[in-house]
């Protein structure tokens, strides 16, 4: 399996520089979001911040756990297409270390996780 | 008057000197369990003194008739050197003339005897220069009044209680074929007053464990023994011990490692030793941390040392073989290394504890159990000691009010909780047929998280007596009647109870699982009875409840034997519990599986 160009890894800040111009999926807690509602901050399970910008202003209040899905414009600001929120209970329930793990192991192992795209034998 | 200058050590070193002429120092009256009288005496042959002598019996009247009085000088026509217990060597006098008795024709000591030291037997007399001798003399010219005095002869070690016979012997030399010894001993461990009831009667017995530099030896002593001795015996005290019956040791009782044990006796002596200069080991402790309790093997014991954070109540359980009610106490201790332990109390210990105050609470040879990951028990082999005055005490109890009282800690864990108090052993499917689990005399138990791929709906479900406890399959009569035949009767009804085969996979293998009631219950969703009359009503609703309930994950408590029909050897795996899987554990779990792999 390789990581080519339609699949959309998990990535914490840290690992925005490797996928310039590319899609990810970064998961985080939101915060800031600016009077226009075009951009709000995201601090990734690295702890590090992460500039989002809306393709079409926020409609909704955002906050809490968010999981945006858009392409790396810099090292540190995404460009966001699709945006997925969670509720209250689950953004306290979610265990933001476990994440860093799962993220650290799957670039460490980035041979051994399965992260979409098309499966090579 | 002369005495036979250096016949005493002729004596003790094997010779037979002819009529040797002594001079009686001093003679004691010997307490003894038969009814005999004996006398001791003290005899000087001018160069040494000594004290290990005896008169016969039959010279017993010249005793009594003050024949023999302090100082008398005595021709012996017929002895004894007799060796016991490997180097002592005991004189006995059978046959005498009293030359000159004490006092009128002899004035004190003829000459200047000096002890003799054991050491010296079979070397050249030298004598320890013994100023001690020089004012006992002094002492006994003073008092003599021509009676009896009651003096204790000198041993090496210097003692002068009355009723002392001799030396201390070591408890590594003790035998049942020797009853005159004396032993001093600390005494490591004192059980309970235990109280039995059996066909030939009932009565009462306690224990301790004597300690002294040779060895340890267990005490045991009954009914009216245990009245006497019960409270003067403490534990790390120091004791003088005779006259108890050895017999070879029952070893299922004791964990010491000692050929013989002692019975205490109507005659039994044990006076408090009351010497500074005893030099005899403390009881000693080899303390694990709490932390470390996890490499005790289940059923061994270890010496724990911690502080008593919590203290439950006193409770009772049904004792599984007494059948009886058994006082305990459960107590939560902690130590610095930040883990937190039961520890159970039983009996006495229970009632009596007192939990206030955070004390410090040491146990020697507490049993480990994994029971809930890890606990401990006070157990008859046990002896707890509540605030001891031990370095580990004081620097628990600094640690304590310091930062322990805050802290939070971590409890042993049979992590993943599933209820069956073992530890949860999580497998994978490939290796419970690689580790070839259940083939051994007992089941083994094991966790597995693992996805049902498959339920067989036929035979899922039978018809059980109705009666509260009995799951027997009942017999359907035909007349609308149902027959359990272990409740004996008839009904008119039943209860479904489920018995589900399925299979279950995880990434190495699959296995087929029979699940009972409460676990069938759980991962279908549905009580049996609900789903029994769905079958009969609703076909397709019944298959839906089934098939929804594939394909879902669960954390399953495995019961693994190897069972044999008609020469075949089957392996059945019986599912004690499933449980929604806990993401977060699973994780966790896996987070620290992969770090043990080094990655």
């Amino acid at each position: 399996m390789s990581l080519n160009e339609q699949t959309k890894p998990r990535v914490n800040a840290s690992l925005l520089p490797n996928f310039h111009g590319r899609q990810v999926c970064l998961l985080g807690f939101a915060k800031n979001v600016d009077s226009a509602g075009q951009f709000f901050t995201l601090t990734a399970s690295d702890n590090q911040d992460v500039k989002i910008q809306m393709q079409d202003p926020l409609n909704q209040r955002v906050s809490g756990l968010v999981e945006v899905h858009g392409t790396v414009t810099s090292k540190n600001s995404l460009r966001c297409d699709h945006l997925v929120t969670f509720s209250e209970e689950e953004s306290q329930q979610f265990d933001v270390a476990l994440y860093q793990k799962a993220i650290e192991y799957t670039h460490r192992c980035s041979s051994l996780y399965i992260q979409g795209g098309i499966m090579e034998d | 008057m002369q005495l036979s200058k250096g016949a005493i050590l002729e004596i003790l070193n094997g010779a037979t000197p002819n009529k040797p002429v002594f001079q009686i120092v001093s003679a004691k009256k010997m307490e003894s369990a038969s009814s005999a009288e004996r006398y001791r005496i003290l005899l000087s042959d001018s160069e040494h003194l000594y004290s290990h002598v005896m008169l016969t019996v039959q010279l017993n009247k010249l005793m009594t008739n003050n024949d023999i009085t302090i100082n008398s000088v005595v021709e012996v026509t017929k002895y004894m050197c007799n060796q016991v217990q490997g180097e002592k060597r005991i004189l006995v006098l059978s046959d005498l003339n009293v030359l000159a008795k004490g006092n009128l024709k002899v004035g004190g000591r003829i000459g200047n005897p000096v002890q003799l030291n054991p050491a010296q037997l079979s070397a050249v007399a030298a004598g320890v220069p013994s100023s001690h001798s020089d004012q006992a003399a002094v002492k006994q010219t003073s008092t003599n009044q021509g009676g009896l005095n009651n003096n204790a002869f000198k041993a090496n070690e210097s003692r002068t209680t009355p009723s002392t016979p001799s030396r201390v012997h070591e408890i590594a030399t003790l035998t049942p074929y020797q009853n005159r010894w004396r032993i001093r001993a600390r005494v490591t461990m004192k059980s309970n007053i235990r109280n039995w009831s059996n066909s030939r009667g009932d009565g009462r017995l306690f224990n301790v464990n004597l300690l002294d530099s040779s060895g340890e030896i267990r005490l045991t002593g009954f009914n009216s023994e245990v009245d006497k001795y019960y409270s003067l015996l403490e534990v790390n005290k120091v004791y003088y011990i005779s006259k108890c019956t050895l017999k070879t040791a029952d070893k299922r009782y004791s964990t010491l490692n000692c050929d013989y044990e002692m019975t205490m006796t109507p005659e039994t002596i044990i006076e408090p030793c009351n010497d500074d200069d005893v030099d005899l080991p403390m009881m000693t402790f080899d303390f694990v941390k709490i932390s470390d309790l996890e490499k005790c093997k289940n059923g061994s014991s270890a010496d724990v040392i911690g502080v008593v954070k919590v203290a439950n109540d006193v409770g009772t359980v049904i004792g599984k073989q007494s059948q009886k009610e058994i006082t305990k106490r459960d107590l939560q201790i902690v130590d610095q290394s930040g883990v937190a332990v039961k520890l159970t109390l039983w009996g006495d210990d229970a009632v009596n504890f007192n939990g206030q105050g955070y004390p410090v609470v040491a146990v020697k040879g507490a049993k480990v159990s994994d029971f809930g990951g890890r606990s401990l028990s006070v157990s008859g082999g046990s002896q707890m000691l509540i605030n001891p005055d031990l370095k580990e005490a004081h620097i628990l109890r600094g640690w304590f009010e310091n930062e322990g009282r805050d802290q939070t800690f971590n409890m042993f864990q049979s992590d993943g909780s599933m209820g069956s108090g073992q530890s949860t052993n999580w497998k994978n499917f490939l290796q419970v047929k690689t580790e070839n689990l259940g083939q051994g005399e007992k089941a083994d138990y094991f966790t597995a998280k693992a996805t049902i791929i498959f339920v067989r709906k036929e035979n899922c479900m039978y018809q059980a007596c109705p009666t509260a406890d009995c799951n027997k399959k009942v017999v359907d009569q035909g007349n609308g009647l149902y027959r359990c035949e272990k409740c004996n009767r008839e009904f008119p009804n039943y209860k479904w109870r489920m018995i589900l085969s399925v299979n279950l996979a995880d990434h190495t293998d699959n296995q087929w699982v029979t699940c009972f009631q409460e676990s069938a219950e759980s991962m279908l969703g549905i009580k049996a009875d609900e789903l029994g009359a769905l079958r009969e009503t609703d076909e397709v609703q019944f298959e839906k409840v089934i098939n929804d309930a594939q394909f879902k994950q669960y954390v399953f408590r495995l019961r693994a034997k190897v069972e044999t029909y008609n020469d075949e050897n089957r392996l059945k795996t019986v599912c004690v519990g499933a449980t929604p899987v806990d993401w977060k554990e699973t994780g966790y779990r896996l987070i620290e599986q992969l770090s043990q792999m080094g990655i």
